[in-house]
Order: structure tokens, then C-alpha cells, then sequence
């Protein structure tokens, strides 16, 4: 995958003469991958449980814009409205996790219906509008910070980081995250062995959630409002940066590190093409093909074993 | 004289490791019934399989003959359009879609290229009324009963014009009434002149309904006879062939303290049927108690449902070191001292695209992370300690766990069932699909670990392992105890098979 990356980045290189390697079109390219690239990493989880969250573009989106209402109409300080934008998160994703889990229902069909009960719920919200942050809103600066201030690196791509790491080592290092590949590897094995795979399915989606509220505060702070389309469809960016990784949507397979090269590949896509002057139809055919050729990729690497 | 209906000549099939069909020769006739007997694993499926194009024609040695003639199979298809039909204990049925549909499927009439549903309709119709099956045409399969489902299976196999019919355990799911509807079909079947193959483990069965009887042991066949005049304990006798020596041992005095004890225990299905009925039992630490019983016979089921894993209601009182408990939850019977070995490692045990060392590790994952991070070292430590100690090779714990051979593979299952170090030990088919270097290990590897204070229970359809192994045994039917034998000076492979398929007529419980 990191090979198809490096053919990627250097065919667009050279086609647009440096231009795409330019210090300021990776930074621009670390910003746009960054939503994608983290509700990737929440993905990556829900996925290696054996699940499917199709509720994500859209509740951070709806996250996104419950944050600009707070901040915007109601005045709340940032801080405290991107913190309960999260925990609001991590709640609806809790639910969604007891449905699946406790009451059998299908994650697929919970989440569908949270994708559309969201985007209704971000109607409302907006009201059909834009709502922008207030000019002095901490929030509206962090979608264009560096980190540390004045020098360093994009803020969301710190973001992006530090989620990614913390979920990374969790998959990796603790015991919840490998019962979370155990229950999707092999549920009846993981009940067996004594792994609470309720639990599991619930916490996954939990976190989930939460990560799909820092996307809508990624989401928001970048543009420096709430539109009522935010959102739309980076689920599926999302599936497909996990899957492109190597995930297996049978579930137990893929990592976060594989998730991050998926995200990025779909993005330099986007951010090549569009720099490259393609057609913007090309950006999302090229990104249809790369899903395919991935799983095509992979399925042959599995049966030649 | 006519030409048999189906006939193997000489037929051997090899699979990794194990000959499957050791140069059987095997006949069934038009107008009979056919049974096919034998232990789990001594080749019934695997014949059936050559007939029904399962293993197809190149992947065994020997001859298939159809009516006289050499027939070899590539596929399901080649099977059916020579008039062959096998009736698997699973039924293969399209739950969803109706009666009529499902009898057509594949081959529905059609006028002008649209479905006739008329046609459709009124064959299905006339091949009901043929069985007597009293339903709906248009009703889904999925609201009829097993007996109703078989039945529909059947007027499938008629539909494609099915002169040979076999049918695998057919009576395994069925009530007594749907039963005797189903021998009523089957001797009509016959009189028309259809070859009907009949396995089924139930000995009364047999006798009950068929002509002839092929027995089949370790992939040979031993002989075939009519039925007439013969008895259980002669079929019996020729399942299991040599007269098998006990193990001896020294019997313990067993006034330990039980280790657990079930008391008129019973698990249900959903539906409401008991798997398990009414069973009690004890175990003491330092025996192994054998479950014998042929597939179905609730021993799964039992020990499933003494795990907490049974999705179904139970009923019935367990005690731990004779203090009542409840055991919820495979996490609850763990933390009372229990390890479970599934029947099925690869569906229910493993993780085939994992490590040994994942695999192994996998139950105490809490174990090994004391600040919440797993150690690493000491997973690693755990794993090459537990994989040496039931020597499971390759000796890397790396090692994917799809790589390793059955034995290994169980090896491994068992290590993982071990890691949490339990004190009742519920083993299931523990040697099922292993070589016989594996299998001498973990019979080994059982006697020590009772030796060692373990409680363990070990269900098991093979006699030979049942004998020399346990300390006592509770044979077991239609989730029943059929028999115990406590002294196992008294069990000898007839009785225990006899009371385990049925054909002993003094039982020793109601």
C-alpha cells in the first residue's frame, strides 16, 4: 500500500511539475485528508469488531453543526462546546452500540438509520443555513493553526496524530483492543474464551461516536462554519480508507496505520487530480477504481497462500 | 438379472493423513432400503459423497457404477440428472420462498420463458399428495416444521426424477408421529422401485425399516447382510470389530468431594425442545468421566450449556465443589474454574488467520496486562510455555494457526483451554480429525491432567477413546443418560455403543 502511495505521489509530481510536493500543498493535503483520516481511524476499530458504522459522515456533520449553534447562538465558550460535542458523540454512538449489540439489530440497518435521522437533525439545526463561528472563536482558529503556534505543523494534522497513536496503541497493547479482533475474527471463539463481546460492540461504537464528534469539530473549525451538506458521504470515505488499509469487512483484520495510508491515498487522489487539472469526475472515478483494485489486490494475495 | 440401482467397486478416497474409503465395494438395489451403519468417522459420508458428485470423479480411486454402468460425477448436477439424491441431515432449502418454489427450484417449467406457476403448482401438488405432506404449496418452508421440511426435500429429489435416494441421520430432528409418516414415504418409495440408502445411528431404526445393512468400519466395509435374522449386538459387534481391551486402571476411591454435580439438568432449544433432559451427574476431581454418544446425542449440548455458552433456556440446579452456583456466562464458568474444548475448533475454538501465540493467549488476555498494557514478554513467555508443554509444532508460536495440521491445530485448542489452568476440564470429541500420533498425546495429556486434581468431562462418539480412557461412563441418548457404567469392568464397547445407539433392551433409566 505504502508502494501504491509513493507511485501516486510521484506520478502527480511529476505531472504537476513539483507543484504537489510543494510544502504548502502537503500541508493543504494533510487538512483535507484530516476528517477522513480520523473518522478512518474510529472506522478502523468498528470494522475489526465485525461491525459497520454507516451513520459517521453524517453525525459529524450534525456534531459539526451542534458545535457552531453553541458557539455561534448560544455563546458557549469553544472549549466547553467542542467537549460536549464529543461526549454527545460517544453517547449516540453508545446507542447505536446497544441497539446492535443488546438488541440484535444489524449495524448496518442501525447506522443507515442514524445516517438519515442525523442529516434531519442537522436540518434542523442549521436550519437549512450556514452558521459561521465568531471571528474570535478559538475554534475557528484551530482549523488554520500550526502547531506550536507560529511555526510547526497544521493543527489537524496533530489531531489526526495523536487520535491515530492513542488508537493504534490501544488496538495494539491492551487487552480490550485485541478482544476487539478477537470478536470480529471469530465471535463464537471470543464468547468462548470469556470475551464480553456485548461489551465490545458497545464500546467500539462509543468511540466511534466520540471520534465523529472531533471530526465535526475538525469539520466545522476548518471551513469556519456549519453547512448544512457537511459531512456528506465521508462515511464511506472513511470505509474505503479502512478497506483500501487492508481491513477485512468480514472483520478481524486491519490496523490504523494501514487506515492513515488509505485516507491519504484517496486525498492525494482528490488533491493530485484536482492540482493536475483532471476533470472533477475523475476524482471520484479514480477513487472507485482504487477501492476495487485494493480488495482485487488483496483477495489475490490470499488465495495464492 | 437387473443391473444394481448404485454400485462402488473398489472405491478408496485419501484425504491429507487419513484414508477416508479403504477399497470399498458397495451395492443397493432397486426396490430396497439400504442401510448404510457404522461409528462417526468410518466412511458413510464420505461414500455418500461420491455419489452425490461431492468428491468428484478423478479425487478417489475405484469405480461408480449407475445402473451397471460406470458413472463419475464432477458435480452436485452430474449426480442429480443420473437420478441420484442425497438428503443431508442440514437441509438445503431456500427458507424464504415457498413450497412450491422450492420443489421447482432450478428446473421450473416455464411457457414463452415466463415461470408457468400453474404447472408449477399443480406438479408440486400431485408429488404432496405422493407424500402425503399437508401444507400449503404457496407457504414458505421457513413456517413448517423439520418433519414438513424433510418431506419437501424429498418431493424436490422426486421432482428431478430420483430413482436413488439416500438419506443421511434423517430422523435425527423429527417426532415419533412425523417419524412413522416418514417410513410410511419410504416404503412406498421402495415399492415403486426406488433405491433408498438409509444411515442413521438409531440400530432400532434399522431394523424397523431396512432390508439390507452394509457396515462400514475405519473406511473398510465389513460385510453387508439382510436384515432379517440379525440382531443390535451382532451389528453392534461388527461396528466396532476387535473385542478392545479396557484401560486399567486403579480405580480411586471416589468419595472425593464432586468437583461438580448436576442435578435433573435439562437445556432447551428456542423452540422449546429439550437438547438436554433431565440429566444428572457428578464428576470428581482426579477422573475422567466419558460422555458417550453418537452426533445428537446432547452431549454438545450439555457441556455448552454447563459452559453458560447455551443460547437457550436451562433449567436444573449445578454445584460447584458441592456449593450451588450460577454460571451465566462463559466468563462466569471460567472464573468458577472451567475450560471448554468446542466440538468444532475451527468454527467455534480458532482464529485460523492468527498466531499460535494469539490463539493461545486469547482467554487471558487480563491476565497479562497488569497496568492495562499488555506485556508483551510475558505473552510471548505464556504462549512458548504452553506450546511446549503439549509439544504443538512448528515449535514457533508465530506460526498462522490455518498453517498447522488438525492435530496440531487441536493441540492448540486445548493449550488455549488449559491457559487459564481449570479445575474441570469439559473436553468435546477432544481427538475428532487427528492422527493417531496427536490423538495417543492428548489421551496423555487427559490422564495427566486428572491425575493432577482436574475434574474432566470428555463427550466423545468413538468407542475405543470412551473405553480407554474413562473412569466411568454415562452414555448418552437423545440427551438422556441412556447407561452408566461406573465399573468399567462392566463396559465393554458393546454395551456402551448398545446403549448409546438404542439396541439394548434392559435400560438402565427410563
Amino acid at each position: 500500500m505504502a508502494a501504491a502511495l509513493l507511485l501516486i505521489w510521484t506520478y502527480f509530481a511529476v505531472a504537476t511539475g513539483g507543484l504537489f510536493l510543494s510544502p504548502r500543498n502537503l500541508a493543504n493535503l494533510t487538512r483535507q485528508s484530516s476528517v477522513t483520516a480520523i473518522l478512518a481511524v474510529g472506522m478502523t476499530l468498528v470494522i475489526a469488531a465485525g461491525h459497520i458504522d454507516l451513520s459517521v459522515g453524517s453525525l459529524a456533520g450534525f456534531l459539526g453543526a451542534a458545535l457552531a449553534v453553541a458557539v455561534a447562538r448560544l455563546g458557549l465558550p469553544s472549549g466547553l462546546a467542542a467537549a460536549g460535542v464529543v461526549v454527545l458523540g460517544a453517547g449516540l454512538g453508545a446507542f447505536h452500540g446497544f441497539l446492535t449489540a443488546y438488541q440484535r439489530i444489524p449495524s448496518f440497518i442501525v447506522t443507515l438509520g442514524g445516517l438519515m435521522a442525523y442529516k434531519g437533525g442537522m436540518l434542523a439545526l442549521t436550519g437549512g443555513l450556514t452558521i459561521p463561528l465568531p471571528a474570535d472563536a478559538w475554534a475557528r482558529s484551530l482549523g488554520n493553526a500550526n502547531v506550536p503556534p507560529g511555526w510547526g505543523l497544521p493543527a489537524p494534522l496533530v489531531a489526526v496524530a495523536a487520535l491515530a497513536a492513542l488508537f493504534w496503541g490501544m488496538s495494539v497493547w491492551t487487552p480490550f483492543g485485541r478482544r476487539i479482533y478477537a470478536t470480529g475474527g471469530n465471535e463464537e471463539a471470543a464468547r468462548l474464551a470469556g470475551v464480553n463481546t456485548r461489551q465490545i460492540a458497545l464500546a467500539v461504537f462509543s468511540l466511534m461516536g466520540a471520534v465523529a464528534g472531533a471530526a465535526g469539530l475538525i469539520l466545522t473549525a476548518r471551513v469556519g462554519s456549519a453547512s448544512p451538506e457537511a459531512g456528506k458521504l465521508l462515511e464511506l470515505d472513511a470505509i474505503a480508507a479502512c478497506v483500501i488499509g487492508g481491513a477485512s469487512l468480514m472483520g478481524g483484520r486491519g490496523g490504523v496505520p494501514g487506515s492513515l495510508l488509505g485516507a491519504l491515498v484517496m486525498t492525494s487522489l482528490d488533491n493530485g487530480m484536482s492540482l493536475a487539472n483532471w476533470g472533477p469526475f475523475w476524482q471520484d472515478i479514480m477513487k472507485g477504481g482504487a477501492l476495487v483494485a485494493a480488495v482485487w489486490f488483496d483477495m489475490r494475495g490470499q488465495t495464492e497462500r | 438379472m437387473q443391473p444394481p440401482a448404485v454400485q462402488t467397486v473398489c472405491v478408496s478416497k485419501r484425504f491429507p493423513g487419513v484414508l477416508a474409503l479403504d477399497d470399498v465395494s458397495f451395492e443397493a438395489r432397486y426396490g430396497e432400503i439400504h442401510a448404510l451403519c457404522g461409528e462417526n468417522g468410518a466412511g458413510k459420508s464420505t461414500l455418500i459423497g461420491i455419489l452425490s458428485g461431492r468428491w468428484q470423479i478423478g479425487s478417489y480411486e475405484g469405480e461408480l457404477r449407475i445402473d451397471g454402468k460406470t458413472a463419475g460425477f464432477r458435480n452436485t448436477r452430474d449426480s442429480q440428472n443420473a437420478g441420484a439424491a442425497v438428503i443431508h441431515q442440514e437441509l438445503a432449502l431456500a427458507p424464504m420462498m415457498s413450497i412450491e418454489e422450492n420443489v421447482a427450484l432450478g428446473r421450473e417449467p416455464t411457457r414463452r420463458g415466463l415461470l408457468d406457476k400453474r404447472r408449477m403448482r399443480s406438479e408440486c401438488v400431485r408429488l404432496m399428495e405422493t407424500l402425503q405432506l399437508d401444507a400449503d404449496p404457496a407457504q414458505p418452508v421457513s413456517q413448517l416444521g423439520v418433519g414438513q421440511r424433510q418431506m419437501v426435500e424429498i418431493a424436490k429429489a422426486l421432482a428431478r426424477d430420483a430413482k436413488i435416494l439416500a438419506l443421511d441421520e434423517p430422523t435425527s430432528a423429527l417426532t415419533q408421529t412425523e417419524k412413522e409418516t416418514l417410513f410410511a414415504v419410504l416404503q412406498r418409495l421402495k415399492r415403486s422401485g426406488t433405491a433408498l440408502i438409509y444411515i442413521s445411528h438409531r440400530l432400532e431404526e434399522l431394523f424397523e425399516i431396512a432390508d439390507r445393512a452394509t457396515v462400514l468400519r475405519d473406511g473398510q466395509s465389513v460385510g453387508t447382510w439382510k436384515m432379517d435374522g440379525l440382531t443390535p449386538s451382532f451389528l453392534v459387534e461388527k461396528m466396532i470389530g476387535r473385542e478392545l481391551k479396557n484401560r486399567t486402571h486403579v480405580k480411586k476411591a471416589s468419595e472425593t468431594q464432586p468437583a461438580l454435580t448436576l442435578q435433573n439438568w435439562s437445556a432447551y432449544t428456542g423452540a422449546g425442545r429439550a437438547k438436554v433432559d433431565n440429566l444428572s451427574l457428578e464428576a470428581r476431581p482426579g477422573e475422567i468421566l466419558g460422555l458417550a454418544g453418537m452426533m445428537g446425542c446432547g452431549s454438545s449440548e450439555l457441556l455448552l450449556s454447563v459452559f453458560g455458552a447455551w443460547r437457550g433456556r436451562t433449567e436444573g440446579r449445578i454445584e460447584i465443589d458441592g456449593k450451588p452456583a450460577r454460571i451465566r456466562s462463559p466468563i462466569e464458568a471460567m472464573r468458577a474454574g472451567m475450560a471448554l474444548l468446542t466440538e468444532d475448533r475451527k468454527r467455534d475454538c480458532l482464529w485460523l488467520d492468527e498466531s499460535i501465540e494469539t490463539n493461545l493467549t486469547a482467554p487471558i488476555l487480563g491476565e497479562i496486562a497488569p497496568h492495562g498494557l499488555l506485556n508483551r514478554k510475558e505473552r510471548r513467555r505464556r504462549a512458548e510455555e504452553m506450546a511446549r508443554r503439549l509439544d504443538i509444532r512448528p515449535p514457533g508460536v508465530q506460526a498462522e494457526a490455518r498453517s498447522l495440521s488438525g492435530g496440531n491445530q487441536q493441540k492448540t485448542a486445548i493449550g488455549k483451554a488449559l491457559m487459564t489452568q481449570p479445575r474441570i476440564l469439559l473436553l468435546n470429541e477432544p481427538t475428532r480429525g487427528v492422527d493417531v500420533g496427536a490423538k495417543a498425546e492428548i489421551h496423555g495429556l487427559a490422564r495427566r491432567l486428572a491425575e493432577q486434581g482436574a475434574a474432566v468431562l470428555m463427550a466423545s462418539s468413538d468407542m475405543t477413546e470412551i473405553l480407554q480412557l474413562s473412569d466411568r461412563v454415562l452414555a448418552m441418548r437423545n440427551g438422556r443418560a441412556a447407561a452408566r457404567f461406573d465399573d468399567m469392568a462392566q463396559a465393554s464397547a458393546e454395551a456402551v455403543l448398545a446403549a448409546a445407539v438404542g439396541a439394548d433392551t434392559r435400560e438402565n433409566e427410563p
